[in-house]
């Protein structure tokens, strides 16, 4: 019997994908033509939930029916952790995004049009942040990275305040400087290759070709170019300046995005660059720039992680230390360490999120927790409390949480390649990184804070504690996913390359 | 051709020295401009219309830019340019000395001409430095501008033509940015009193 026409729309990847894509900027664009506030609000809800809908159902083909799709959409097994992870944290940030807008009074735009610039701006990234694990073209790609830096500036400076602007504005021209470099990066490299095959051979399929008839010292210089010029955006050491500044002065609906979602999609376009041209570069070049660049992000966000700082502020330094650990597992390679990678990714979202969505609620409790560390949470409210401690358990990686196996598996995977110095390096800066956390997990709930700066009357309500119980069970799940993956197909077919 | 090379270096070094902010938007839109010419010169005599895609793009690009950064710089008057952080003098010598050290380390990539190459990567050096070492807002974005005019001279100088959708898509991405960017060159105006990110220092750790 024939199935359905419904049916197999509803099973192609590429509909899928194309489908997880283009709602969001639908929903963006409906919601900028509506002016009812409430009736804007559900748009914006029911289109993140059916763009979640549909990054759920492509999820589910990849992972159970091994479905690929090469080409302008590139979709493989190694997309999955991302989409997953983007499209959980794109949902939450919209759903977010209403208790927000309907909170923050300041905006740089005028009172009456911000919620729908808003609204559309967030949509638009979120479609973009959607696009980059499955968009099969490195040229488009990057042209479409660049395209959303502009918007998502102007996300990041939404308040409008003094400090929003130098943020907004240092990320606007710090992660156009690094695009503008991975761009001339890829001029170079096909202009060295002698093709003249168009558009399709920076497909990620053709890229290894173009590198075959690229002299190796060119290479080099290529994959310095474009890697280095991703890094700014990826926010690593020692081009991550705008990083700190963006999450923490950015709206949280729109810091979790960054640092959930943005951070490691970067990451992925820098992998599969790495693995197309990294073989023919000279000396392993390429896994030796992602863990040079891994170990140098730990290293300078481990005494920030000891620094008492905003909440916000903190969060941001912790993504810049697990975007260090990303960075390194993926330079290791090998299954156990592709293993840790995929469950980071992961892990870091749920984690982050968790993070972020506090945020609100701690700004209701304390009155200086955007110039200062929260305190003393535990004893004006449980729900918060817990939330923010299960978050930064979380981060700081205590067993059984899934970065405590993503990182004991990247540890293990470079210990099984022979890279002993860098397993040691990394184990030091994590344990280092884990008691500065450790540090400011037991600060934030349980020092005494100046009595004035609590308001024990504000009452965050039910939504924390449901929150903080599905990141529990979640991350449960995750670590348990995490013992059987390393042998699965996804991290084999992983493992073997992804591009 | 070296004339033309020569003057696109020259515009940029200008950017490097000038305090004004109206004759740095001219350099880099004439820069822009000149790219178009040596675009044309390349593929001439033009077989195809597809030959002058890269310039017609250029053009636009270029108008377009030209246009949103005079109109943010006349609405945002200053009574005396941005205060620089480093002396020109010592601007000029910094940038020389970089352009002279990745221009003698880069090895040959292909383009059409060395010299090609060596303006190219010139300009990527200028632009750069000219981002990190301007307090104006104006100039910071024109600091990217040049250092994005160095991947359309890599582009029209590359003996395949460069795929014309990259190249629209980047004179999208860059009118894009350059609008943002006067958006916020206007609101931090607003804010500060002046286009000065030498005041944008509450961030610090």
């Amino acid at each position: 019997m024939t199935p359905p026409c419904w049916r197999s729309f509803v099973t192609d990847v590429f509909t899928l994908a194309l489908t997880m894509i283009v709602l969001p900027v639908v929903t963006g664009i409906a919601c900028a033509i509506v002016t009812h506030d409430r009736a804007r609000s559900v748009v914006s809800s029911t289109g993140a939930l059916t763009t979640a809908a549909a990054a759920a159902a492509l999820v589910v083909e990849v992972v159970f029916r091994h479905e690929h799709s090469a080409g302008w959409l590139t979709i493989d097994q190694v997309c999955v952790p991302f989409v997953v992870a983007n499209a959980f944290v794109g949902l939450m940030s919209v759903l977010l995004s209403s208790r927000y807008l309907s909170l923050e009074t300041a905006t740089m735009f005028s009172a009456r049009r911000a919620p729908r610039w808003y609204l559309l701006t967030l949509h638009v990234f979120w479609a973009t942040l959607l696009a980059v694990p499955v968009i099969g073209n490195l040229a488009v790609a990057l042209i479409a990275i660049e395209a959303t830096t502009a918007t998502s500036a102007l996300l990041i400076a939404y308040s409008g305040r003094r400090r929003a602007l130098e943020a907004g504005w240092k990320y606007l021209l710090l992660t156009s400087l690094g695009l503008t470099v991975a761009l001339y990066g890829i001029v170079v490299l096909y202009a060295s290759s002698g093709t003249s095959r168009g558009l399709p051979a920076f497909q990620w399929q053709s890229l290894s070709r173009l590198a075959d008839s690229t002299h190796p010292s060119t290479l080099a210089v290529v994959l310095v170019l474009i890697v280095g010029g991703l890094a700014a955006k990826i926010g690593w050491a020692p081009v991550h300046n705008w990083l700190p500044d963006a999450h923490s002065e950015a709206p949280s609906p729109v810091s979790m995005l960054l640092s959930a979602a943005l951070l490691p999609s970067m990451i992925l376009v820098a992998w599969r660059v790495k693995d197309a041209l990294g073989a023919q570069a000279p000396h392993g070049m390429g896994d030796g720039l992602f863990i040079a660049f891994g170990l140098l992000s730990l290293a300078v966000a481990v005494p920030f992680l000891w620094q008492p700082m905003p909440w916000k502020r903190f969060l941001a330094y912790s993504s810049l230390e697990h975007m260090g650990v990303i960075a390194v597992g993926i330079g290791i390679g090998g299954r156990l360490a592709v293993t840790g990678v995929v469950i980071h990714v992961v892990g870091h979202a749920l984690a982050k999120w968790l993070g972020f969505h506090t945020v609100m609620p701690l700004m209701g409790l304390q009155h200086s927790i955007s110039k200062r560390p929260p305190r003393g949470i535990a004893s004006v409210d449980g729900a918060t409390a817990s939330a923010v401690g299960i978050s930064l358990y979380s981060l700081g990686g205590l067993p059984p949480a899934p970065l405590f196996v993503s990182e004991l598996l990247i540890l293990a995977g470079a210990v099984a390649s022979g890279r002993v110095l860098v397993a040691a390096c990394t184990a030091l800066l994590l344990a280092l990184a884990f008691l500065g956390i450790t540090r400011t997990l037991l600060r934030a709930l349980v020092d005494p804070a100046p009595h004035d700066d609590l308001r024990p009357q504000f009452l965050v309500g039910a939504h924390m504690l449901r929150a903080s119980i599905f990141v529990v069970v979640s991350s449960i799940a995750l670590a348990a996913i995490a013992v059987m993956l390393p042998a699965s197909y996804m991290v084999r077919s992983i493992a073997r390359g992804v591009s | 051709m070296t004339a033309l090379l020569s003057s696109v270096v020259v515009l940029a070094a200008l950017v490097v020295l000038t305090r004004r902010r109206s004759i740095a938007i001219a350099a880099v839109s004439l820069q822009t401009f000149l790219l178009a010419v040596i675009s044309l010169w390349n593929v001439w005599p033009i077989h195809h219309g597809a030959d002058i895609a890269p310039a017609a793009a250029l053009m636009v690009r270029g108008v377009l830019i030209a246009g949103v950064l005079a109109v943010a710089a006349h609405s945002t008057r200053e009574s005396a340019p941005v205060r620089p952080a480093i002396e020109p003098p010592v601007r000029m010598l910094i940038t020389i000395g970089a352009v002279i050290v990745i221009v003698v380390l880069l090895p040959g990539f292909g383009l059409r001409s060395m010299q090609a190459q060596d303006t190219s990567v010139a300009l990527l050096v200028i632009g750069i430095i000219v981002l990190l070492t301007r307090r104006a807002t104006v100039l910071q974005v024109i600091g990217i501008l040049t250092a994005e005019n160095a991947v359309a001279l890599a582009a029209i100088s590359s003996p395949q033509h460069i795929p014309l959708i990259v190249e629209l898509g980047l004179v999208f991405d860059l009118v894009l940015l350059t609008t943002v960017a006067a958006v916020f060159h206007q609101k931090i105006f607003e804010e500060f009193g002046a286009g000065d990110t030498s005041m944008l220092e509450e961030l610090r750790d």
